[in-house]
This record gives C-alpha cells, structure tokens and sequence, in this order.
C-alpha cells in the first residue's frame, strides 16, 4: 500500500471549514466527514484536529457550545460563523488558485 | 482576532485552569470512545479497538497541553505564574526588593523631574496657534547687535513687507492697580491692535482695540486677561464699559480675553500702543516686534525679504538707520532662549545617574544570580527552555522597574513642586512646569528600557549555568569568577560615571565660588533697596515729581539707622536698561552706526555713597544740577580707560544722540560696577542728574531707592517702609529687600543648576559607593574558604586586609581613569555654564578624583575588615 500523504500546511484549516460548512458537527464527527469526503485518501492524525478547531475559534471563524451527540452523549459542537463562511470562500479560491499553478508547472515537460 | 474573546478566555483558564483542562479532556474522551465504538462495530475486540483509537489520535499528552496552550494559558498565562512567583521572590528577599526598587525610584525620580522641565520649556509647544509661524523681529544695531525697533521702523515693517500675515509691537510695562486695599503691581501689556488676531484669540466678552484707539488724545481702553477678570471683577458678566484705576487714571474696559492668553510675559491686562504720527523718532528702540508668517512663506524667504527692506531704509534715513539689520527668530527660540545648554546638561547629568542606578540594581540581580544558581539549575534539568527562564527573569526585572518607576513618579511629581518652587523666575515658563502625561510616557518608557538595561547582564547570566557544576553542593568555581568579572566591569563603569558628573559638579562649584568672590563694585552690605513708583493722578507734573523725590530722600536719610538715601533709574546686575550712542567733543566725527555705546542711568545725589562706589575723581551729581544749570554727567572708570586713556576725562563733553540741550559736561569718575552681570566685564557708563536726566522730557517717576544702613537693614526696611508711606498713603513700595539679597538674586539661575548638579552627583556617588561595597563583601563572602586557609597558613591580617582593598581599589583606579577620559571629552559641553574655569580645570580634576578614590577606599575596608575577622576554623567548614 503506497503512503498516504501528509496534509500540506494550512490546508487542515480549510479542510475543517468546508467539513463544518455542511452542518455543525463535533469534533469526532469533523474528522470523519474529512475522511469520508476525502474517500480515505488522506490520513489525518486524528489528535491534531482538536488545537487546529481551539485555534480556529479563537479567530472566531467557528464557534462551539455544548450538545448531545447521536449516541446521547455529552460533546462539543462547532459551528460556522459567518467571518468563517466568508473565510472558506477566500480559502477556496485561494486554493484553487494555487493548485491551478502547481499542476501548470508539473505539466510542463 | 477577536481580542475580547481570547482575553475573556486566558482570564477564564487564569482564575479556573481544571474547567479548561477538563473540558478538553471531555471532549477528547468522548473522541475515543467514538473511535473505539466505530472500531468495534467493524469488528475489533475492545482492547483492540481501544489500542487502534489512542494510535490514530497520536500523543494525547502533548495534544492536550497544545490545545490548552490555544484555549487557556499562551503567554498570558505564563506571565502570570511569572508575576506570582516574583512576588513571592520579592516578598521573601524585602531587603533586596527595597534597596532595587529604591534604587531604581531616584534614577527615574530625577530623569522625571529634570525632563518634566524639558518637556515644559522646550518641548512643549507655546500655547498659541501654529507657533511655528510666530516670528520674532529684533533691529540688528552694528555696534549693540538685536536689539528692539524703533517705532517707526516698526511702521515701516508692518507697510512694505509681503510675508507677514500680521506684524505687532508690544512693550512689557507694569502699572499699578487700586484694589481699595492699596496699591498692586500688575504686568501689562502695551500692544498694537494687531497682537490678538496675531495670536489667533478672541475676547470672550466685548472686542479688542481699534486702530483709532492707538492715536493719542483717545479713551483710555483697556482689556482684561481672565484671570484679572475673575479675581477683580468676580467674573462680572457686565464689566464691559466699567473703568479701572490704572496708576491713578481710570481706564474704560473693552473686552475680556480667554483664559490662557498672557503674552507678553504674563500680562493680565493689556492697553493700546500709542502712536503719535506727528512724533515719530528713529531715534529711540523700545519696542518688540512679533509677526506672523503667511502660510506659504518661509523663515528664511522672510529674513531674506525683510533685510532687502531694512537696507532700503537704511538708504532712505541715514542720519538715523545706516547699518540697521533686521534679525528673524522664531518665537518659541527666543522665549526659551539660554537656557537650553543648561537643561541639556542636567538631562545628561540625570542619564548618568539613571545608568549607574541600573548598575547598581544589575549587580544585586547579578549577586542573586549566584544564590538562585541552583534553581535555575533545577528548572532547567527539568525541561525549562533558556528562553523560559530569561523570560521569568525579564518578568522580575520588570516588575522591580515598574515599582522603581511609580514610586520614581511620585519623587518626580514631589521634586517638580519643589523645583518650580526654588526655582528662579527667570526660568521662562517655569509656570507651566507639570507632570503630564507626556511625562508619564516618558517615565514608562524609561522604566522598561531601564529593565532591559539592568536585567540583560543578570538574565543572560542565569541562563547558562553549568549544570553539574550548579546543582553539586556549593559550586563556585569559573561561572563564579566569569559573574565576579561582569560585577567588577559595572562598578568600573559605575565608577567612571559619576566621576563625571562630580567633576562637571565641582566645575560648577568652583564656578560659583569665582563668581560670589567677584567684586560687584559697589559695598552691599547694610543696604537696603526697593521700588518706588509715583501715579500720574497724583503727581501730575515734573514740579510735583521731583519736589517729591527730593522730599522721598530726605524722609529716607532721617530714618532712624540710615545713613544715606538716593535713587537710581536702574540697579546694576540685571542687564541694560538704556543704553545709547554718543560723541566726545573736539573729537574727529564718527559715522552714526560706528559710534560707541554707553549705559545710561538717572541718579540723585549720594547715589554712589549709599551704595559705596568709590568717587575717584571730581565730584558727585548735585541737586542743583537742574535744567537751567549746564548739563552735566559722572562716567565710569571704563568709560574713562576706554576714551581717555592717558588723559584726564574731566572737563570734557559728551552729546548723547537723542538728548537736549547743551553737551553733557564731565564732572567726576566713578568705580565700575557690573551692570551687566557679575560674571560680565563692566561696561562704560554715564549717570545723569536726575533733575536734568537729559534724554527725557519728563522726571522719572520709577526709581529705586538704596538706603545705606547703620545697623541691620532688615530691622531698618519697616521704619524705612512707614517713613516714606507717611509721606503718601497710597505711595507703591514693591521689592524692599536687603542689597545681599539682590545680589544674590542674581545668581539665581547659575545657583539652581550649580545645587542640581551637585545633587545629582552626590546621588551617583552615593551610588557608586554602594556598588562597589556590594562587590566587595559578596567577593568576600565568596572567599571566606579561601581567606581561611590562607589565614591557617600563616597568613596576617593585615595581608587579608590588602588583599581584599587590593580588589577593591583596582576597580576604583580603573573606573577613576575611565572617568577622567570622558571628563576631558564631556566638560567642553558646559563651557557656557562655567566662569573663570577651564573645563579641564586641573585643580577640580584632581580633587575629585582624590575624593572618588577616598570614598571607594572607605567603601573597601569595611568588608575588608570583616575579612580579617575571618575564624580560620570555621571558615574552613564553611560551606
């Protein structure tokens, strides 16, 4: 089995707010939607989520309070602020951007 | 980032750290078990599932502490911990921590107080709109240099020059006012109705003047300043169109300034300027002159434009004007005027004794480094970064700095009382001296720079023991001399400071005490002098004012204890008051701009007995020397020297340009006194009769008088005071005061620089003192081992006692030549404060070195002496 690859720096941020932009979700559940999303092609350390999700909010892109998970278990639910959302859509692009001008630079021969 | 949050989050982890550190567990449990849930679904034992979720999460440890970085602690918390754990340090060491914070106080104390005074005099802008456009135009005389214009130069100014949006004249001048009570000297001020849109104010009641109200024959206006509004008039809101008794006349008031506007020189009150178009003289210069410049035009462009007009008029009047300059000074530079170097100096002299403050607090911390050794030691065996512990000993400088600096403000707010209180008024704007917040940065920033100045060497130090060395019992060995090296390299330089500055004070000294020998020329001692000022309601014409005078001085000479009693128009030392140009008769003639200058003063008789100015030759002004006998005149022995060398000045004559009548024929030779200063060389001087006083039409009305007294003169002023107020009730006497204290009002400036300065130095040797002490009992302390065993080999005490001042002295003899190096360098920078000294007086250089070395000796043998105190047995089980 050939390995995984690491995420690239700064991309888990991304990852994160188009994971929480679908509907608010605990943590857990934040790294599973990127697995599934993902369709098992990234491997994330699952611990390195949670200071990524502290860090996240304190710029205030998400925000969490305390709910009750599908299992009725006490858990901590993030959710998308609109500075998030209007940070996922720079992101995005941001992105997109710098995909487009690496696959352009590997394509040449 | 939203700042409030995060804040609101660090102060929440601060007061209930757990709830954070639980939180995060919860949620991180809750993962787990998910994980651990899903894994068994896919079919996994428990304990294996359990195994495969901690793997996938990583090390739970490590991200625990780095979410409860984000979440929680961060900087902020670890400054906390800091914060406690210097408290606690502080709290267990209040010798230390005092001694610190005390330090540090007066280092920041002086540097406030002294820079409250820079900030007020030089920093500060003026109170008026766009100071940086107010000009100040003086005349440029050949022979006298800037001095003011005439008035019709003035007039001439203000008409053909393109750059000004406004040109004023003023004149300082002081009346009296009746408050019912009896009479009050005010400042006025003289001012073309120009001065107030000048200075960009508007009354708050009523206008100010027109130029009608200049021409003479007019009301007499005037216009109150706030505070004379308030405290005359209870802030009258009607007082428009109400009079006022100015020097017995009334005035009609016109309007009321806002508070805040007192120029010229904190006048309350202000009249119009008189023009008179049909007396127009070139001849008088009186009058100060203000402009303010257009918007587009600069300083330069304007001296240019108006030095173009001043030699048009030169041209045009050359009887008069020939030579005349016009000099441009922006307003603030002449307000401020010399006193500049001297603040300088005291700033820099406050710097040093700050620097060795810092010294002296980075040698305790160093001292404590050695005690803390193990400590630090320990935290760092225990995985505290470097950078961990600079940090907490950053924390501890700074917070000792911070306390140095509040308790620094409060010396500063205590000695910006006292200075303004000592102070001498001719200080300009001593009056608007204040702690400001401007200072209060300035105490701040000078409070942080000074942590990071005295806790670099300490904290640097701290971080990089050597373990094994450090944590086996009672290491001392090459970190230890490395610190003691350091130590030494602070006091040298502690040294070498104040060495400084106690030279630069002893030039001062030596300055002084030059100038308090110096010979005023004229006998103070039992003499008495005040002012004495006649209104104009009551003695309306010359008859009555001389008839006065005369009447004055008799009252005065049969006062119990007087000798004898006279008047001048103005007492030496305090600068010119009327100077002018003049020709000797029989002389080739002189161009107008070559001629020389004299001082010129009104005396009555027995002016120079009463003040015990020699007579040497002739005789002395008599009252019948009046404007029907030929004019006469006693010059000084300057004048003589200078114009007669070789020959007798009696018998010849002298025009005054600008006088009436006849020449002035000499007719006797006085002493010289300092007219100008005592620490400026006598000038040529002429005194006139007073009833002939030949460059006026009228009798002066001011005068000083001067009383020669038999006994003390302060037991005299009051009998003095009652005889010559009998004569007139409402007769205004100000400034009654012995001669000796005249005197030494003169030197008022050059003594509040002279007792600063000497301050500050003793402080730094104080100081200096103390460091070196410090170094010394802790090297001791250091050696006990070592001194022990040299004692039990044999060793005398008088060897332990070399040994040690040996030490001692090496860093005092270093730090002494140091300091006199840059003596030689810096005392150049006060050449202007210096009299009769060389800057690199060689007399004050050695003493004061002497006297350094002596207080570091004395610093020495007292920890030298306990050396020798040093039991051999025990000292050898010391450890």
């Amino acid at each position: 089995m050939a390995k995984k690859p690491d995420l690239p720096q700064g991309t888990l941020d991304l990852l994160v707010l188009k994971a929480l932009s679908l509907s608010p979700m605990h943590g857990y559940g934040v790294g599973q939607r990127i697995q599934q999303l993902a369709e098992d092609m990234l491997t994330v350390e699952e611990g390195t989520l949670y200071p990524a999700l502290y860090r996240i909010e304190q710029k205030g892109w998400i925000e969490s309070e305390w709910g009750v998970s599908e299992n009725n278990r006490r858990a901590r639910f993030y959710k998308l602020t609109r500075k998030g959302r209007k940070q996922l859509a720079i992101e995005e692009s941001q992105w997109e951007h710098l995909t487009a001008a690496v696959a352009k630079v590997l394509q040449a021969t | 980032m939203p700042w409030k949050k995060v804040f609101l989050d660090r102060l929440r982890a601060l007061r209930d750290s757990d709830a954070v550190h639980r939180e995060i567990d919860e949620e991180m449990r809750f993962h787990l078990d998910m994980r651990t849930e899903e894994n068994v679904r896919k079919g996994m034992s428990p304990e294996e599932a359990r195994r495969e979720a901690e793997k996938r999460f990583g090390r739970i440890t490590r991200i625990k502490e780095l979410g409860y970085e984000v979440r929680g602690g961060g900087w902020f918390e670890t400054l906390w911990q800091d914060l406690r754990y210097g408290v606690r340090m502080f709290l267990k060491q209040p010798g230390f921590t005092l001694i610190a914070v005390l330090t540090l106080a007066l280092g920041i104390g002086a540097n406030t107080a002294i820079f409250s005074v820079v900030n007020a005099v030089l920093l500060r802008p003026l109170p008026l709109a766009e100071p940086e456009r107010v000009v100040w135009l003086s005349d440029m005389l050949p022979q006298a240099g800037a001095v003011p214009t005439s008035l019709p130069e003035f007039l001439d100014w203000k008409d053909q020059n393109q750059s000004f949006e406004q040109l004023a004249a003023f004149l300082n001048s002081s009346m009296f006012i009746d408050t019912g009570g009896g009479t009050q000297d005010m400042p006025v001020g003289l001012v073309t109705p120009e001065m107030f849109a000048l200075f960009r104010v508007n009354p708050i009641l009523g206008r100010t003047f027109t130029n009608e109200e200049t021409l003479p024959g007019r009301t007499r206006v005037a216009v109150l300043g706030h505070s004379m509004w308030q405290s005359h008039f209870g802030s009258d809101p009607n007082v428009i169109g109400k009079t006022i008794d100015l020097d017995g006349v009334a005035y009609t008031i016109i309007g009321v300034m806002p508070g805040g506007f007192s120029f010229p020189d904190r006048a309350e009150l202000w009249r119009p300027l008189r023009i008179n178009p049909n007396a127009l003289d070139r001849g008088p210069h009186y009058l100060h002159v203000v402009g303010r410049l257009k918007p587009e035009v600069t300083l330069t462009q304007a001296q240019a434009e108006m030095s173009t007009l001043a030699a048009r008029l030169s041209a045009q009047h050359p009887e008069k004007n020939a030579g005349h300059g016009v000099k441009l000074q922006l307003l603030r530079d002449v307000v401020v005027g010399d006193i500049r170097p001297a603040l300088f100096i005291l700033l820099g002299a406050v710097g040093f004794v700050l620097l060795i403050a810092c010294a002296n607090v980075a040698n305790l911390l160093l001292g404590r480094v050695g005690v803390r050794q193990k400590e630090t030691a320990v935290r760092t065996a225990l995985g505290a970064s470097r950078l961990r512990i600079v940090r907490q000993l950053f924390t501890e400088s700074m917070m000792l700095s911070i306390g140095g600096g509040v308790a620094g403000l409060l010396i500063a707010v205590w000695g910006v009382k006292w200075l303004v209180s000592m102070g001498p008024t001719t200080i300009p704007r001593v009056h608007e001296i204040a702690v400001d917040p401007r200072v209060v940065c300035f105490t701040l920033l000078i409070s942080v720079a000074t942590s990071v100045i005295f806790g670099l060497a300490p904290a640097l130090q701290a971080s990089k023991p050597d373990l094994t060395d450090a944590l086996k019992e009672g290491g001392r060995t090459s970190a230890g001399l490395h610190r003691n090296r350091l130590r030494s390299m602070l006091v040298i330089s502690e040294v070498a400071l104040s060495l400084v500055l106690l030279i630069g004070a002893g030039l001062m000294i030596r300055s002084f005490a030059k100038l308090s020998r110096i010979d005023p020329g004229f006998n103070p001692d039992g003499v008495l002098k005040m002012g004495v000022s006649l209104l104009v309601s009551k003695y309306p014409d010359d008859e009555r004012v001389a008839s006065f005078y005369s009447q004055l001085l008799e009252q005065a000479a049969a006062t119990p204890g007087v000798v004898s009693a006279a008047a001048i128009s103005d007492l030496p030392l305090f600068g010119s008051n009327t100077s002018d140009n003049f020709t000797i008769e029989g002389r080739p003639p002189v161009a107008q701009q070559d001629q020389p200058i004299i001082e010129y003063h009104i005396v009555t008789p027995r002016y120079f007995e009463s003040m015990g100015i020699p007579l040497l030759a002739g005789r002395d002004v008599a009252w019948t020397d009046t404007k029907q006998a030929p004019n006469v005149v006693v010059i000084n022995e300057a004048f003589a020297e200078r114009h007669f060398a070789g020959e007798s000045p009696m018998g010849h004559r002298i025009s005054l340009q600008g006088q009436e009548r006849d020449p002035l024929l000499i007719v006797g030779v006085v002493g010289n006194v300092r007219q100008l200063g005592l620490d400026r060389k006598p000038v040529s001087e002429v005194f006139v009769p007073y009833l002939q006083d030949p460059l006026s039409k009228n009798y002066q009305r001011s005068m000083t008088i001067v009383a020669r007294t038999n006994s003390d003169p302060g037991a005299v002023a009051g009998s003095l005071r009652a005889a010559l107020t009998s004569l007139d009730k409402s007769l205004p006497v100000y400034d009654l005061k012995p001669m000796t204290e005249y005197l030494s009002d003169s030197l008022a400036r050059r003594r509040f620089n002279l007792i600063l300065l000497t301050a500050f130095a003793g402080v730094a040797l104080v100081l200096a003192a103390v460091g070196i002490y410090g170094v010394i009992s802790y090297g001791v302390t250091q050696r006990t081992h070592e001194i022990g065993i040299r004692m039990a080999l044999g060793a005398e005490k008088a060897d332990v006692l070399r040994l040690v001042v040996r030490q001692g002295m090496v860093m005092a003899l270093g730090g002494v030549a140091i300091g006199l190096l840059a003596s030689f360098a810096l005392t150049r920078l006060m050449e202007s404060l210096l009299f009769g000294v060389s800057v690199t007086d060689p007399l004050t250089f050695t003493v004061i070195a002497l006297l350094l070395i002596s207080v570091a000796l004395l610093a020495c043998i007292v920890p030298a002496l306990r050396a020798t105190k040093v039991d051999p047995l025990v000292a050898l089980r010391y450890e």
